[in-house]
């Protein structure tokens, strides 16, 4: 507009020129440069107006409908200008702002739909939470609280400490708390601690934790929460009320009725016997005689209902918090990381891992104490640690080279108070919440140990029963004795002071040749006859082909456990590596070295090691038996293994005959491996043509 | 030749019974109170059998266990534990630390008597 304006009096000054020529009669040329001049100017301001009709106004009208558009304030369809040259470009306009408009609406709608399905389950969540009587808190990793219901405060005693995005441990104790999570974190799903025990493995923990204010002590169970993959992203406590406290209290109130009701009739009649045989010393001898056999009979029945109350007490429910069951595994391997992290004594797990009754925490801190106190009073630093198994207990032996601890010092450790233990306990008070004790003792010369005795779980987790699964058959078509170095020095080096990695593998089924792959492979470190349970290597792997349904039964891999998992070109160096130059033993070794043969001509690897068969080995002990797969090797052993047809769980229990075996071994004149290998491969030979039969 | 016995036990009608009845049965009876005087009658005349309460102050039945066992000289001794406390752990710590058995109260003294018979033996003529 303003350019026309501009043009247009352009246009008159030259006119006003053109015509002061024309009156002042100057050359025609001069005339006709002012009167072309002047043409052009008009054309000019003709073409500007044109575009300001056509398209300068159209588009600040366009822009301005668009903004109304996009800040959501019309919404109106984009009102086109009447006319413009714009071509289709305003119609595109309107249609995109048209389809914004949609888009919005739609996203308005979502949102509105979300919000009110959300409430209605969060309302749905706070009506069940608060019909229960289970104190239910969730926190993040960061321990905030983010969730907790009626029943949590109430129990806690309503404290003003407990909320929304504050801290769990303004409440609760943070030792014990922070323990579990880690445990739940370290646990891999597909551990065979887990499905050994035939509970699923959802990782539930059970513990007991304090609170910061009072002496209470809760048993809290915490679950993991992960929404997508494995990845915990916060965790559930629940906790009972401690309504067992109210039936261990009736539980004695029953015991104490009994007693009170019971024992008057006896203790009355004693009282008035005795008290007249002292009174009248002349009672004829007849007399005094009866009055004596009812002393004796009443004092035995004393002495009779005095032991059923005290087992009554002792058994009364309550009395003893309730422990959960732990796995040995797990509790020694977080006190050899905890020591490892705090320059501690250095503690080896040795032994086949046993489930036993305990509280993981304070078991924990109180092995930690006696560790570190037993590295101060003997010098040690090392320190072997493994649970035994007897008739009605497991103990916890510690191990170290020196010698015993007197009474007296043990006692002293125990009184003495532990930070981090729920309510302050002192050593002895975590051994009495177990029902345990400690003693110590001469192990074998120049060796001493610690004994901790605890119960075991009232019913011991099982395979489960009713289907015997049949042994597998024997395999032989591989020579273990070929092609294997076997140096002067190792050959003369006795059995026991060798190193041995013992494995056993899983597989897709029984034919190598025919395409069977491994599924799992595990491997465990025997050392000097330990078996080094801290030691392993445990691994599922993707077989590239689908596990038949009938396998499935023997080793309980499905090919969602093998998804994703490394493929075994991968794993078998990882294996490789861990073995090292170790002696490789393996319970019908053929079969397990068949595959890996199989992989090594496909990866170029190659294991130079020497391999041992425990079951060529039994057969060379115990020719006259008929059956030597490991369920029966293991049974002749009086071996029991939790996670019996689990890779790492055969691995331990063929490790475990390897080390019974050495010593019948030694009886028989097998004492270095050179012998071993020999008498094996006779055994082979042997074996052989009996299977052709 | 006679055996003899050694009772150490803080309760006094305890050590009244089992004196009695130990010699009654002809065995040489000597008594302690505590585990520091057990220690020291041990020492002065080696006896064939101790009949030793856990529950003592100062030295426990334990201690005075662990003590007699550390010492080679007296590995003949026969130990057998009497305890308030019947805890099965109680027992086990008894025999691990080398006492040969154990005796809960309230006992029989018929038991006792058969029990130490069992371990020395009843030559002390009938």
């Amino acid at each position: 507009m303003l350019s026309g304006c501009m043009a247009a009096v352009l246009a008159g000054v030259f006119g006003g020129l053109i015509w002061a020529q024309i009156q002042a009669g100057s050359g025609h040329l001069t005339l006709l440069v002012l009167a072309g001049l002047l043409v052009l100017l008009a054309c000019l301001a003709v073409i500007a107006s044109l575009v300001h009709l056509g398209l300068a106004k159209p588009v600040a009208a366009l822009e301005r409908e668009l903004e109304l558009q996009v800040h959501g304030q019309s919404d109106q369809p984009v009102k086109l200008p009447p006319s413009h040259a714009l071509g289709g470009l305003p119609a595109a306009v309107a249609r995109l702002a048209s389809g914004s408009a949609d888009a919005r609406r739609e996203f308005a709608h979502k949102t509105e739909q979300a919000t009110a399905s959300l409430a209605e389950e969060k309302a749905r969540l706070a009506a069940i939470l608060l019909d229960l009587s289970e104190g239910v808190i969730v926190c993040n990793l960061q321990h905030r609280v983010l969730l907790y219901n009626q029943a949590a405060f109430r129990l806690l005693g309503a404290p003003a400490a407990l909320g929304l995005g504050r801290s769990l441990f303004a409440v609760f104790a943070q030792d014990a708390v922070r323990h579990c999570l880690e445990c739940l974190r370290e646990r891999d799903p597909g551990d065979d601690a887990c499905r050994a025990s035939g509970q699923t493995p959802d990782g539930v923990i059970e513990f007991l934790c304090g609170l910061v204010e009072g002496s209470e002590l809760f048993k809290l169970r915490m679950a993991p929460v992960s929404i997508e993959g494995p990845d915990i992203i916060a965790y559930v406590l629940t906790f009972m009320d401690q309504g067992d406290r109210a039936e261990a209290l009736a539980a004695r109130d029953r015991l104490l009725t009994h007693v009170t009701s019971d024992w008057r009739r006896p203790l009355a009649g004693l009282r008035a016997v005795i008290e007249t045989l002292r009174d009248h010393p002349e009672l004829g001898a007849t007399k005094r005689d009866a009055l004596e056999r009812v002393i004796a009979e009443e004092t035995i029945f004393l002495c009779e209902g005095f032991e059923s109350l005290a087992q009554g007490y002792e058994r009364a429910p309550g009395r003893a918090w309730q422990l959960a069951e732990i796995h040995s595994s797990d509790l020694l391997n977080s006190l050899r990381r905890r020591l490892s992290c705090a320059n501690g004594p250095e503690v080896t797990v040795i032994g086949l891992p046993l489930w036993f009754r305990g509280d993981s925490h304070s078991l924990l801190l109180a092995l930690d104490r006696l560790l570190n106190r037993l590295r101060e009073h003997t010098g040690a630093s090392r320190f072997d640690v493994e649970p035994l198994l007897s008739d009605r207990q497991v103990y916890l032996e510690i191990v170290w080279s020196g010698s015993a601890i007197p009474g007296a010092l043990l006692a002293r450790w125990l009184g003495e108070p532990i930070t981090g233990a729920a309510a302050g306990a002192s050593l002895r008070r975590i051994l009495d919440l177990h029902g345990s004790d400690v003693w110590s003792q001469e192990k074998r010369a120049g060796w001493a140990y610690l004994r901790l005795p605890f119960a075991v779980p009232s019913h011991l987790p099982v395979v489960r029963p009713g289907v015997v699964l049949p042994a597998r058959p024997e395999f032989y078509d591989f020579d273990l004795f070929e092609d294997r170095q076997l140096t002067r020095a190792a050959a003369d080096q006795p059995l026991r002071r060798l190193d041995y990695v013992v494995f056993d593998s899983e597989t897709t089924g029984l034919r190598p040749s025919a395409g069977d792959q491994v599924i799992a492979l595990a491997g465990v470190r025997v050392v000097n006859g330990r078996i080094l349970t801290g030691e392993t290597f445990n691994c599922l792997i993707d077989p590239g082909r689908p596990i038949p349904p009938a396998s499935v039964r023997f080793h309980a891999i499905t090919d969602e456990m093998v998804a994703g998992r490394p493929p075994f070109e991968v794993a078998l160096p990882q294996f490789k590596e861990f073995v090292g130059d170790a002696i490789l033993v393996a319970h019908n070794a053929a079969f397990d070295m068949t595959f890996i043969k199989r992989q090594e001509e496909a990866s170029g690897l190659k294991f130079e090691n020497p391999v041992l068969d425990t079951l060529l080995l039994s057969a060379v002990l115990h020719d006259h038996e008929s059956e030597h797969g490991l369920d029966a090797v293991a049974a002749r052993f009086g071996i029991e293994i939790s996670g019996r047809h689990s890779a790492l769980g055969d691995a331990m229990a063929t490790a475990a005959v390897l080390v019974r075996m050495l010593d019948l071994l030694e009886a028989r004149g097998i004492v270095t491996l050179a012998q071993a290998i020999e008498a094996s491969s006779r055994m082979t030979g042997l074996r052989k043509m009996q299977a052709r039969f | 030749m006679t055996r003899s016995v050694l009772v150490v036990d803080d309760e006094p009608n305890i050590v009244l019974s089992l004196e009695f009845l130990m010699r009654q049965s002809n065995f040489d009876v000597r008594v302690a109170r505590d585990g520091e005087a057990a220690l020291a009658e041990i020492e002065r005349q080696r006896p064939d059998l101790v009949l030793l309460d856990v529950m003592m102050p100062t030295r426990d039945g334990f201690d005075v266990c662990e003590a007699i066992r550390a010492n080679p000289a007296l590995k003949d001794v026969r130990i057998i534990m009497l305890t308030a406390k019947g805890r099965e752990i109680e027992r086990e710590k008894g025999l691990a630390l080398g006492a040969d058995d154990y005796i809960t109260k309230p006992f029989s003294t018929r038991e006792v008597l058969e029990r130490v018979k069992r371990y020395i033996g009843d030559e002390a003529g009938d």
